[in-house]
Formats: structure tokens, C-alpha cells, sequence
């Protein structure tokens, strides 16, 4: 599918970047509480046409990399944004954030780019840069977006624009040796193994944790970058349906005095005279994921014949998201789930074009429910609508397709109660497999 | 009526999700399962198979016959296809559909179209036209063996002509609440040609 569920997802972290004074300590707590609480802070998705700081900077940005504005405009070059993908955050004091997923020719499972943009209530600009979002071993884009908790495990690193240009082979090759910022831990004090700021949490363990983290510093075990969930703006009941859209999370950066202890550390950090460019401040952003290469993966079909002219593949657990609108008027990424089997019937032996093998049938079956899902988001995200409403028309939307994509012959049944062993549905990144 | 009154037993009113638990663990829904296991296990049905399956070479026809029954997806009958399949990949298809849950059965025609069918490409929605009262000539004499063997048995085919009227009041798979017509009862969700 073009675009999971998630899609329209994010978080929305407190990204502090170059605390250097205590004053500029005390205006960040002042903050964080005040988001933490503030259940006005939102994530919204905007016109990019509407924003014209993000054009100006971009073209700052593509004086220094080849960056295109879409991926039909991208020719030659190895960059492009998503017009049609920008997310805002406006913090409880009036700061607008503005971040674009970086896409590139050789996407990495393991790591993703937002190019963010910031428009600031004091009149104090912070240059455009770039957050590198660094899944730690055992976790990846995938495993992010389908976790609901979206307990971040990696490191996350800031890059000035010039910094990002002249990262070569970047995709590929370690990069932090020209951030700004590398590895910005976030301290979390929800200690490891636990998960008290997870969605269900009800409160921002993540905020908290910063202020204190900020003032104290010794109740700190966890150094990893954790960026938790504040579901103030609603959630569902369910925990399975209820992802709250634009919730606050906290990442931290160490102030001046930590960052030239970890300097010691790491090594090819940009040295003062080389920061011009690094962004200086703090500020909160929203994290624009990834999110529009995940599809039903053709491995989720495990096609038999059950006649000589006829195979069946059963599926549970098929599941993709939508971003709806609750009646309180938050956007919330409900997540469906169909969690009875599926049966997926079509013919062996198509008498209008011969043998269709299990594997083929696998990737039709694939294909076929991506446009379904890719229909019902196009329809329906950001309305008002129900996710059992998303159900049905899901339901009824993918009889039909994988009828009409199959030249009349496929078939599907809900709540399939039958013999045939059902396997759990699973995705796939960058396209639905190859299963033939 | 009479008809009507008898499908309800399979199908319970005035539950509209029909993928709820209310549904699906309704004495109605239940009956209709078990009628389609039964007929699932029935091995009689192998026999009259066979008898009609002989009538695909009658008078130089040159139709196949196949067996599209599927019980998986809930079918309440025995589909059985004559299919006549000419070069421009036109389909002519006789379907004869034996009802599960009742002695009844219905015979109908079905032409399609499949010269422009490409497997992962959609199809328009005239694709699926179809009229159950239209009927060539050319097959009557089909048609005629057919019913005489099935009548023979004990069964009654029902008039093509009343096989689209609704019965409300009721749902079922994805066919919309009150849009239940007479043929889905007692039938098929739709009517179905093995491309």
C-alpha cells in the first residue's frame, strides 16, 4: 500500500537542541510543562503551498544537496520530499515546527530523515536542519510503526543542512561523524523494561522525566532515545484501535557541559568552528515518519489447492491504520484489525490465461489488498467516521476489488471457520514481496 | 410468502452486522452452517453429478462442465457450469445452481466477456451484467435434460423470474442489510463464472 495507516501518525517530541545557558534551562522546563499539559498542542498535517518558510528554506537546502519536491520531479537526483506530507506542531507558546520525510533511491530500513522547519514566537530564527532518526539493533522502520506504544529504541542525530549535504554515501555508511548534535539521548527516567509512558499511560512519563532529568540528573538510567506517548489528546478504549495522533514525547540533549564529556566518547564531532550552520535553541517537532512503503507482504498467503482447479490461503490478523477524527475533534491513528481469519480463494487454472501458481496468487492476493487499503485511507482518513464504520466498508471494499482484480474469479469469506490453517498476516517494506 | 417465511429460518432478522456474535451465534445462522456442512458431506449429490455432467456433449455443443460448488465461502448451493469457450474468449456459460436448503434448484445463463481481462487489472462493472431472464435458444435443449433429471429426483426448479425479489428484514456475507434477494438466499452472493 501507498501509505500505512500510520501514516498520518506522529509523535510530537521535545527536541532540545544546544541548551547552553541556565536560563535557557529554565525557559525548557517551563515549557515541557506547560505541553505536557497543554492538551492544545497539536500535530496537523498542512499545505506545503501554505508555508512559504518551507519553500525558502528548501531552496537553501537545494543549493546544497539536489533535493526535489517530489519523487515524479526527482530525475537524476538521489533526494526528494513529499509536498503532500508535512506535518506542523505548534507548542504551548505559539512555535510552529515543520518536518518533511527525507526520501532517497536506497531507503534503509534502519533509519529515516526529517528536514524540519521552524517558525519561532521570539523573532529568533533556528536554522532549517535535519533530524537522522537511528533504529538501535532489533528494531526498524517496521517494527516502529507497528508499535503502538511507539517506544522509539535508537539514536537520534541533528545535522545541519551543509552538514547533511556533504555526508557521503549516506544512506549506506555511518554519518555521525558531521552532526551537530550525535546520539541525543533522551533520559528517560521510566526505568528499562517498564513501559509506564507508553500510550495506555495515560500521562507523559517522557515530560516529566526531562524536567527532572534537566534539574537533577541522577535519576537517569536509561540513556537510549525514548520518545514516549502522551495521550492527552484522547485515545481510544481499546488500546489495540487507540494510537494517540500528535502526542508529546521528550528527547533530550545534553547540555553544552555533557556534550563536551561525551566528546571525549565520540569521535568526529563537529568541532565549534565547524557548528555555523547547527541549529541553536530548542524546539519541538513533530516526527514524520516513514510510513509509505509499508505493505501487506505476498508471505502472508500461503496459497493450497483444495481442488484441481481451485486454491484457498487463509490470513489473520490483517491490520492496517487510519487516521480518524474523534468527536472531541483529535486526530487519532486507529489501528484495524481483523482478527478473525480471511479465506482467499481464486483459481489454479484460469481458463482464460493457464496455471496461476500459489505464488503468483500470493502476490495478486498482496497487491490486491494494498489498493483496498490504500482506497479505504484515501477515502476516509480525517473524517469523523467510526473504525467498525472502516470495518465494514474495508470488508465490503476488498470482496469487491478481489473479485474485480481477478477477472471475476476471486473470492474472499470473513470469519473463515473452516479446516485450512490460517497464517498471520504480515508486511512488507518497499512493495508486497516476491513470492513466485 | 410461504418461501419467504421458510428462508428466515436460515437467516436471522433484523440483525444488520452480520459479522457480530448476535449474528453468528443466532439459531438461524446456525441452521444455515449446518445445512451447508451437511451438503458438503453429502456424497449423493456425486451421482447426479455425473448424470448431468454427461449433457456437456449433447448435440454438438462442445461445452465443459465443471464443478464450481465452494462451501468455503458459504455457498448455499451446488454450482455447476456448462461452458461453451470460444476463441475471442467470450464465455457462454449454463449454470445450474442446486439449493442447499431446499429441493429446489434454478438454471440461468451467463455470457462474459473476457478478451480484455488482465489478471491484477480491474474490471468494469458491466463485466458482471447479467439477466436471469434471458436464455438462448440454443441451449434450451440443455436446459430441458437437465430439468428433467433433477425433477426426476424429487426436485423443483424455481421461476427465474422471482429470483430477485428482496427479502427484507435480513443480511448477509457482504450483501447489504434488506438487499437479500431470493437467489442469495437460497443460492449464491452472486452469480458466479470461473474465469
Amino acid at each position: 500500500m501507498k501509505k500505512i495507516s500510520i501514516g498520518k501518525f506522529v509523535l510530537s517530541i521535545f527536541l532540545f537542541l544546544m541548551v547552553f545557558s541556565c536560563e535557557k534551562e529554565e525557559a525548557l522546563l517551563l515549557d515541557t510543562n506547560q505541553d505536557e499539559n497543554n492538551p492544545t498542542t497539536l500535530v496537523e498535517e498542512v499545505d506545503f503551498n501554505s508555508i512559504p518558510e518551507i519553500s525558502e528554506a528548501l531552496e537553501g537546502f537545494s543549493g546544497k544537496i539536489r533535493i526535489a519536491s517530489s519523487y515524479s520531479e526527482k530525475e537524476d537526483t538521489d533526494f526528494w520530499i513529499d509536498e503532500e506530507d508535512v506535518l506542523k506542531l505548534k507548542d504551548s507558546i505559539g512555535n510552529d515546527s515543520y518536518s518533511i520525510v527525507i526520501k532517497s533511491n536506497n531507503p534503509s530500513t534502519t533509519k529515516f530523515y526529517n528536514f524540519v522547519v521552524t517558525k519561532r514566537v521570539d523573532g529568533n530564527p533556528i536554522a532549517p536542519f535535519v533530524v537522522e532518526y537511528m533504529f538501535a539493533d532489533g528494531s526498524d522502520i517496521l517494527t516502529y510503526a507497528e508499535d503502538e506504544d511507539k517506544r522509539f529504541n535508537g539514536s537520534v542525530n541533528i545535522y545541519s543542512l551543509d552538514a547533511f549535504a556533504n555526508i557521503s554515501g549516506l544512506l549506506s555508511k555511518e554519518t555521525s561523524g558531521v552532526a551537530c548534535f550525535q546520539d541525543v539521548g533522551v533520559k528517560d527516567n521510566t526505568v528499562a523494561g517498564t513501559n509506564g509512558s507508553g500510550s495506555s499511560g495515560g500521562t507523559s512519563g517522557g515530560s516529566s522525566t526531562t524536567g527532572s532529568t534537566n534539574t537533577s540528573g541522577a535519576t537517569v538510567s536509561v540513556t537510549r532515545t525514548h520518545i514516549s506517548v502522551n495521550n492527552n489528546f484522547g485515545t481510544s478504549n481499546n488500546s489495540t484501535t487507540g494510537i494517540v495522533y500528535g502526542g508529546i514525547g521528550t528527547m533530550y540533549m545534553p547540555r553544552e557541559k555533557d556534550k563536551d564529556q561525551n566528546q571525549d566518547q565520540k569521535s568526529g564531532t563537529l568541532s565549534k568552528e565547524e557548528e555555523n550552520d547547527c541549529p541553536e535553541g530548542w524546539v519541538s517537532v513533530p516526527i514524520n515518519e516513514v510510513k509509505e512503503e509499508i505493505e501487506p507482504s505476498c508471505e502472508s498467503f500461503n496459497f493450497r489447492n483444495t481442488t484441481s482447479l481451485w486454491q484457498e490461503a487463509a490470513v489473520k490478523g490483517i491490520r492496517f491504520k487510519i487516521v480518524l477524527i474523534s468527536p472531541k475533534g483529535a486526530k487519532l491513528a486507529n489501528a484495524v484489525t481483523i482478527t478473525q481469519p480471511v479465506l482467499f480463494g481464486l483459481p489454479s487454472n484460469y481458463s482464460i490465461g493457464g496455471n496461476l501458481s500459489a505464488g503468483s496468487a500470493a502476490e495478486l492476493s498482496a497487491k490486491i489488498l494494498s489498493i483496498t487499503m490504500d482506497q479505504i485511507v484515501d477515502r476516509y482518513s480525517n473524517t469523523t467516521v467510526t473504525d467498525s464504520f472502516i470495518a465494514i466498508q474495508f470488508r465490503e471494499l476488498l470482496v469487491k476489488n478481489y473479485r474485480d482484480y481477478t477477472g471475476g474469479g476471486g473470492r474472499v469469506q470473513f470469519n473463515y471457520s473452516g479446516n485450512l490453517s490460517a497464517t498471520n498476516y504480515k508486511t512488507n517494506l518497499f512493495g508486497t514481496g516476491d513470492c513466485d | 410468502m410461504i418461501l419467504d417465511d421458510y428462508i428466515y429460518n436460515y437467516y436471522p432478522k433484523g440483525i444488520e452486522d452480520v459479522f457480530s456474535d448476535e449474528y453468528t451465534n443466532s439459531i438461524e445462522y446456525k441452521s444455515l452452517k449446518k445445512a451447508i456442512q451437511n451438503a458438503e458431506k453429502s456424497e449423493t449429490i456425486n451421482e447426479i453429478k455425473e448424470i448431468l455432467k454427461s449433457y456437456a456433449s449433447l448435440d454438438s455443443l462442445k461445452m465443459k462442465f465443471l464443478d464450481s460448488t465452494n462451501f468455503s465461502f458459504n455457498d448455499r448451493a451446488f454450482n455447476f457450469q456448462y461452458r461453451q469457450e470460444l476463441p475471442n474468449k467470450i464465455i457462454k456459460t449454463v449454470c445450474c445452481n442446486i439449493s442447499v436448503l431446499l429441493p429446489i434448484y434454478c438454471i440461468y445463463y451467463i455470457e462474459r466477456d473476457f478478451s480484455k481481462v488482465v489478471l491484477g487489472d480491474k474490471v468494469d462493472t458491466a463485466f458482471y451484467k447479467y439477466d436471469f431472464n434471458t436464455f438462448p435458444s440454443s441451449f434450451k435443449g440443455l436446459k430441458i435434460k437437465i430439468s428433467e433429471t433433477l425433477n426426476n429426483i424429487g426436485l423443483k426448479r424455481i421461476e427465474n423470474k422471482i429470483l430477485e425479489k428482496r427479502v427484507p428484514g435480513i443480511g448477509f456475507n457482504n450483501i447489504g442489510y434488506n438487499n437479500m434477494t431470493r437467489f442469495n438466499c437460497l443460492f449464491l452472493d452472486e452469480p458466479y463464472v470461473s474465469p
